[in-house]
């Protein structure tokens, strides 16, 4: 049952905000000690009068609370011990959870002392003694609690402002360990390069001269010669790799429509494609908004992916009967709700919850990756594919590129087990 | 028909040899190597090529030396030269028909032989802004 307390007529005693007036439960079955508490309060001269409602029962009380939807619905909650469906800590527990950050002044009687400094222990803000009480006591108390909930609450939101900042703090000293970190590796990487390229520019010197000379060669002349070339070659594309992978370049950004620079990276695969016989279904969001980026370097993301989605389905005899493996290329716009710790953690400045980003992403329809394998499919050098056809490079240096756009990149098995979903999320620039 | 005269400017000795190995195993080119850069000027002085093949990290004096000297050479200056490289890849934007986007040709090493030739074939002298 609940009633509410006729509004008092003027009154200009208490310091009250101009924030309206109090908001008071009073949590209370028996009659007599309502009123008189009522009476006190009446006493106390609040200015603006407050509200008073009063609950008879704890389902009542929730009843009330729950009809005004939401936490901050009360000011000050005033509980008596023992109600009807409702004893003790059990009440105060019970309206913790229903109203997590209004403060709780305990009304007690003589006999319940030890309970009463006991919830006030549990955290209770106050308890009062029914039987001396009076108006200035309970003005004070009242006020007390407000002004303690308050400070309580700011100094939460403070140590919570306080929390985020160290954290950042800490993901931008990570974040410029990486980039030194990479800056060396980058500088090495390049040195190799350089020693390891012009050895491989002498043999290939040698490999064109002999093949120039098929003839003199022999069949197993000529053998040896293809081999040379092709070891090579695979060389070379190893040591590019790794420089590209330890490369932190700044990059060239640029406003872009994500879906213009899909066109090109599938015009650039279109050999593969046709080879294999994968069949490319593109579905491009219109109208995306543009998004800030290095577009040779994306290019190299979007063209990383897609080929490993095209040998992943053409490996896998998806399409050994004819049958096409299909390429799914989307994009969209969406709000990032929630981003892996893990994710989000190591590049400050990155997506948050509710940016609002581009999505690109691309689906194949091979057989997937293995559970227990996932976490190594970044690493670089990692690699299932046979010696000589993969570097193990493209996905490092996908999602090294990513990083450097701060973006998000997220390589996963698709919900149904048939193939992989490659996401590369963008922040909007619009 | 008048052999053609390159020049090969490369620190790689071996690699400098092979380039002229092959490049005179077709008949139709003159081939001067020097491994030494800051002897580069000299030689082309006396060697008068139609084509300079220019590496870029070498000791001494590097390949942007090299060229700043060929450029204020009066005879110099209006020879072709191409930079062939250990620092980029072919791949890298505008570099795959062997022209940058400043108009000078550069080759990324390790390079094909055919690539090569056609560098040589089509080479001009870039244009500097
Ligand atoms: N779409 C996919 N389907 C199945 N497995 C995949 C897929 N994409 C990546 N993988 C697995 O992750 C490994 C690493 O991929 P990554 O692109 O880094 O290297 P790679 O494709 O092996 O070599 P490279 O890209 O240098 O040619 C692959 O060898 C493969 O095992
Ligand atoms: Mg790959």
């Amino acid at each position: 049952m609940v009633s509410n307390t006729p509004q008092l007529e003027d009154a200009h005693a208490a310091e009250q905000e101009a924030e309206g007036p109090l908001r008071i439960l009073c949590l209370e079955d028996s009659e007599g000690d309502f009123i008189l508490l009522r009476e006190y309060l009446r006493d106390a001269k609040f200015n603006p009068t407050p509200e008073l409602v009063r609950a008879e029962t704890m389902s009542a009380a929730k009843e009330v609370i729950e009809g005004r939807n939401g936490s901050d619905t009360f000011d000050v909650v005033l509980l008596d011990l023992s109600l009807p469906d409702s004893h003790g800590v059990e009440s105060l527990v019970t309206l913790r959870e229903l109203i997590p950050t209004t403060p709780i002044t305990i009304l007690s009687g003589n006999a319940d002392r030890d309970l009463a400094v006991r919830m006030v222990k549990e955290g209770a803000q106050d308890y009062l003694p029914k039987d001396s009480l009076n108006a200035e006591l309970l003005t004070r108390s009242i006020l007390y609690a407000v002004e303690r909930q308050r400070s309580q609450t700011e100094m939460a939101e403070l140590n919570k402002r306080l929390k985020r900042a160290t954290e950042d703090l800490k993901t931008a000293q990570m974040q410029l360990i990486q980039a030194e970190k990479m800056d060396s590796l980058g500088r090495l990487a390049a040195g190799v390069a350089h020693e390891v390229k012009n050895p491989l520019a002498t043999l290939q010197m040698g490999v064109n001269y002999f093949d120039r000379r098929a003839e003199e060669l022999g069949e197993g002349g000529e053998v040896m010669v293809s081999h040379m070339q092709d070891a090579i070659t695979r060389a070379d594309r190893i040591i590019c790799g790794m420089v590209d992978y330890s490369r932190s370049d700044n990059l060239s950004l640029e406003l872009k429509d994500i879906n213009e620079i899909i066109d090109v990276a599938v015009g650039m695969i279109q050999h593969q494609i046709l080879r294999t016989n994968v069949e490319v279904s593109k579905d491009l969001a219109a109208g995306l908004p543009k998004v800030r980026v290095d577009q040779g370097k994306m290019e190299q993301v979007l063209i990383n992916l897609m080929m490993n989605a095209v040998q992943a389905m053409s490996e896998n005899g998806v399409n050994g009967d004819g049958s096409h493996g299909i390429l799914e290329v989307s994009t969209f716009p969406a709000e990032v709700e929630e981003i892996d710790r893990d994710e989000g953690i190591r590049h400050a400045e990155r997506i948050r919850a509710r940016d609002s980003v581009v999505v690109v992403e691309i689906r194949d329809h091979g057989p997937g990756i293995p559970e227990e394998k996932l976490n190594r499919i970044f690493e670089p050098f990692y690699t299932t594919k046979p010696t000589g056809e993969g570097t193990g490079l493209g996905l490092s240096v996908a999602k090294n590129i990513v990083d450097l756009h701060r973006g998000v990149m997220q390589v996963k098995n698709a919900d149904d087990g048939k193939g992989v979903i490659a996401r590369v999320m963008l922040k909007s620039s619009e | 028909m008048r052999k053609k005269k390159v020049l090969v400017v490369d620190d790689d000795v071996p690699l400098a040899e092979s380039m002229k190995l092959i490049l005179e195993d077709t008949g139709n080119f003159e081939v001067c190597v020097e491994t030494d850069s800051i002897a580069a000027l000299s030689t082309a002085r006396k060697f008068q090529p139609d084509v300079i093949l220019l590496d870029i990290v070498m000791p001494g004096l590097d390949g942007g030396d090299v060229s700043a000297q060929l450029q204020q050479d009066p005879f110099l200056s209006s020879v072709p030269v191409i930079v062939v490289t250990a620092l980029v890849a072919n791949s890298e934007a505008g570099l795959d028909d062997g022209i940058d986007s400043g108009g000078q040709m550069m080759i990324a090493k390790p390079v094909q032989f055919d690539k090569l030739l056609h560098a040589i074939e089509t080479a001009r002298v870039a244009q500097v802004y």
